[in-house]
């Protein structure tokens, strides 16, 4: 195991083991530096998760590996340019695939005050460095003091020294190693963790719990990821904000229809149209994220010329902007802040203000085997009545259902045989998968040919704007047909031998 | 990870100074960057402190016994690493010449550098031989110092003539005007006739200053001793001249 790299002393020992340290170490000052950093993350930490820190120092971004620290990229940052968005060219490369649609948002800013000391050899050669760091964490206008850091930086092929340092270090009195990273120390000072968030839904049930406890977590969790994702939704940071809360939304309906009863009715009545108006109140915008997000494919479906589509763009830009601010509207409005508030008080675990339901006795383990065999049946049933001739609404109604049942399998993943049950959302989501283009590329032709009309209104829009829509439109038509295709083949590998035994499986009971 | 050399057939002519200057400012500007020094007077790996040293050798190097990334050291400057040079590298063209593709073959110990490294610098022995094949196939540009006189435009163009005569891949060749002497009439003439339309000659001249020669006293780069002087500026603007033609103008890490 390879020695300790980061320690710390109480403020007491401070200035005394400074001075040994720097006495008996023979160290020399090589610089001392107040430096204000900034951590950059997205909200869900996909920079941690992939194991990196990402820090604003001045003026560069210096990208390093969580484990060992060594920077594994740096590039020169202009004010602002990461939380724009626009990382410099060199890390945009690099970190794409790891943020997505995410953008960056600072995570912590710390001011730190240190000294750089290093040790070198017969040449004057810096072998290692020690650095003595005093930082504070600014959050929200309060001043947190973190723990002061000796902080030894081994230099690449002089680990030995580095150890020595280290050693040396470990035997002074009042030093102790710290296992935690500044970037750890300084997340946790602004009362986050890292990971601390994730669209991910994690229940943990056991079968034999009420199914109004069952309920009440289920709805507590989502209800924290609405509240999570708000600011971000209303300040528009990026499009996952509102991609979240408006699952969480849906999510909460669903769990309002299916466990209906284990709250008393009055209550999920009204909560189901709140909801719903919820629901209602960020679907435009969502579609309109969704089609401009599509705009990169679509100039490329178009081919050559396609800045023919711009004053498309620049019409769903506008829309979107409206949408948006009514958005915004309604998320600050009494109504909104009435929901969240009474609907915390519903189903607070300590506190509730209301009884169980009628089913509201029922262990979960029973209902959710119930719930899911009944969402299959529904899945099952409709699906094979699809045919050639059936509407776009059938298959519409079909995507409705495999949403309800793949949330049940969501929120009672820890109920059931883990390989079972991945297998079971593997299938459903590719089936998923092939309802979603289906729809999309409807939805996205409906509103193509309204945007088309509308800009043949306004009478300035050059023909060949118009055109390159009717090119797209056609592209989408054959797209969808190929969904429409390739759904009999999807929904025959869902509905097979295979699947229906492991839903069996499932829940024990053939659906 | 782009490549640059410091190459010259003579010696005395600016091509350590050079290379250990772009290095840092390169390494300043974000770029990870690595100085390979080939050369076994070892005046690079000098300047830096560091031993001139590599266990085994430079064979156990060539030869693929021992792994680049263990001989790699550190310099004393932030994101700026040196693999230094050995007394060895005396015999570099016996040692290439016994590999299996001896032309290629030090491009092929660097590319597993390239997770590591944005830049890495060669600075060259003066000589024309398999060692300097091995740098023309492994560069992508090929930095050349021209002390300002007819013999050695007569030398480059000679030297372009042997880049353009390689098979497969061929370095970018770019030249600069280096130790510069004002009071010298020869070398304004040199610069100033020269024709405009000649993009293989860098716009950056290095002067011959005092504080260049320093640097055997100082050991460190004169764009850290005396960043404020002639010479310190005129690697900056030739800094900038190579970024734009390693990574094209405008890509963003330099400031």
């Amino acid at each position: 195991m390879s020695a300790p790299k980061e320690f710390t002393c109480a403020a007491d020992d401070w200035a005394r083991a400074s001075k040994e340290i720097y006495q008996r170490m023979a160290l020399s000052i090589e610089a001392e530096q107040v430096r204000s950093l900034m951590f950059l993350d997205t909200f869900d930490w996909r920079l941690y998760r992939a194991g990196y820190v990402l820090a604003h120092v001045d003026d560069t971004l210096e990208l390093s590996d969580r484990e060992t620290g060594t920077v594994v990229a740096r590039a020169a940052a202009h004010n602002g340019t990461a939380m724009n968005g626009e990382l410099p060219g060199k890390l945009r490369g690099r970190l794409a695939g790891v943020l997505g649609l995410r953008a960056l948002a600072a995570v912590a800013s710390v001011d730190s005050s240190s000294v750089v000391l290093a040790a070198r050899n017969d040449d004057a050669k810096t072998v290692a460095r020690l650095v003595l760091s005093d930082s504070r964490v600014d959050h929200g206008g309060r001043r947190a003091t973190l723990k002061y850091r000796l902080s030894v930086v081994p230099l690449r092929g002089y680990d030995r020294h580095a150890s020595r340092l280290s050693e040396e270090l470990a035997g002074t009195a009042g030093v102790e190693p710290i296992s935690s990273s500044l970037f750890e120390e300084a997340v946790a000072a602004t009362g986050r963790r890292p990971g601390d968030y994730t669209s991910k839904l994690s229940l943990d049930l056991n079968r034999d719990v009420s199914t109004y406890d069952a309920a009440r977590l289920i709805y507590r969790t989502l209800l924290q990821v609405m509240n999570a994702n708000r600011a971000g939704v209303v300040q528009e940071l990026d499009t996952e904000y509102l991609h979240d809360f408006r699952v969480a939304v849906r999510r909460t309906r669903s769990a309002l229809k299916e466990l209906a009863g284990s709250l008393p009715v009055e209550l999920e009545n009204r909560f189901r149209d709140e909801f719903r108006w919820l629901g209602q109140a960020t679907t435009p915008t969502r579609d309109l994220d969704v089609c401009l997000l599509e705009f990169p494919a679509f100039r490329q479906r178009v081919g050559v010329s396609s800045g023919d589509l711009d004053p498309l763009h620049a019409l769903v830009s506008d829309e979107k902007r409206r949408a948006h601010a009514r958005l915004r509207t309604e998320l600050r409005s009494t109504r909104y802040q009435r929901l969240c508030k009474e609907w915390s008080r519903a189903v607070d675990a300590e506190a509730p203000s209301t009884g169980a339901g009628p089913v509201g006795t029922t262990s979960i383990g029973e209902l959710a085997d119930a719930r899911i065999r009944r969402v299959a049946r529904h899945v099952l049933r409709d699906g094979s009545r699809i045919d050639d001739a059936s509407p776009a609404e059938s298959l519409h109604d079909l995507r409705k259902r495999c949403k309800e049942l793949r949330y049940l399998l969501e929120f009672f993943s820890s109920l059931y045989e883990p390989k079972l049950h991945r297998s079971l959302l593997v299938e459903l989501k590719a089936l998923q998968l092939n309802l979603g283009q289906f729809q999309d590329t409807q939805v996205q032709r409906h509103a193509l040919e309204e945007y088309a009309e509308r800009l043949l209104e306004a009478k300035k829009t050059p023909a060949a704007a118009l055109l390159a829509i009717g090119r797209l439109v056609a592209v989408l038509e054959d797209q969808q047909r190929t969904a429409r295709t390739e759904f009999a083949d999807r929904f025959s590998e869902f509905a097979g031998a295979k699947n229906r035994s492991r839903l069996s499986a499932l829940t024990e009971a053939r659906p | 990870m782009r490549t640059v050399a410091t190459y010259s057939i003579k010696g005395g002519v600016g091509k350590t100074s050079a290379a250990l200057n772009l290095a840092y400012l390169a390494a300043r500007d974000g770029q990870r960057t690595l100085v390979w020094d080939l050369d076994p007077q070892a005046a690079a790996t000098f300047l830096f402190r560091v031993r001139p040293r590599i266990k085994g050798g430079g064979k156990a190097l060539v030869r693929g016994k021992r792994d680049i990334d263990d001989a790699i050291k550190a310099t004393d400057f932030p994101g700026l690493d040196l693999l230094p040079a050995d007394f060895s590298y005396r015999h570099m063209d016996l040692m290439l010449d016994d590999a299996k593709r001896p032309t290629r073959q030090l491009g092929k110990l660097l590319k597993p550098l390239s997770l590591d490294y944005d830049l890495v610098v060669l600075d060259c022995p003066p000589s024309i031989s398999l060692v300097s094949e091995n740098v023309f196939q492994a560069a992508d540009l090929l930095l050349v110092p021209l002390i300002p006189t007819t013999l050695s435009l007569r030398t480059f163009d000679q030297l372009l003539g042997v880049v353009a005569a390689l098979d497969g891949r061929r370095p970018d060749v770019r030249a600069f005007f280096s130790m510069v002497d004002g009071r010298k009439r020869l070398h304004a003439d040199i610069m100033r006739d020269l024709p405009h339309n000649r993009s293989d000659i860098l716009k950056a001249s290095v002067p011959s200053a005092t504080d260049v020669e320093r640097m055997g006293l100082t050991r460190q780069p004169v764009v850290v001793s005396n960043p404020g002087g002639r010479a310190a500026q005129a690697y900056t603007a030739l800094w900038q001249e190579c970024h734009d033609a390693l990574f094209g103008p405008g890509a963003g890490t330099a400031p």
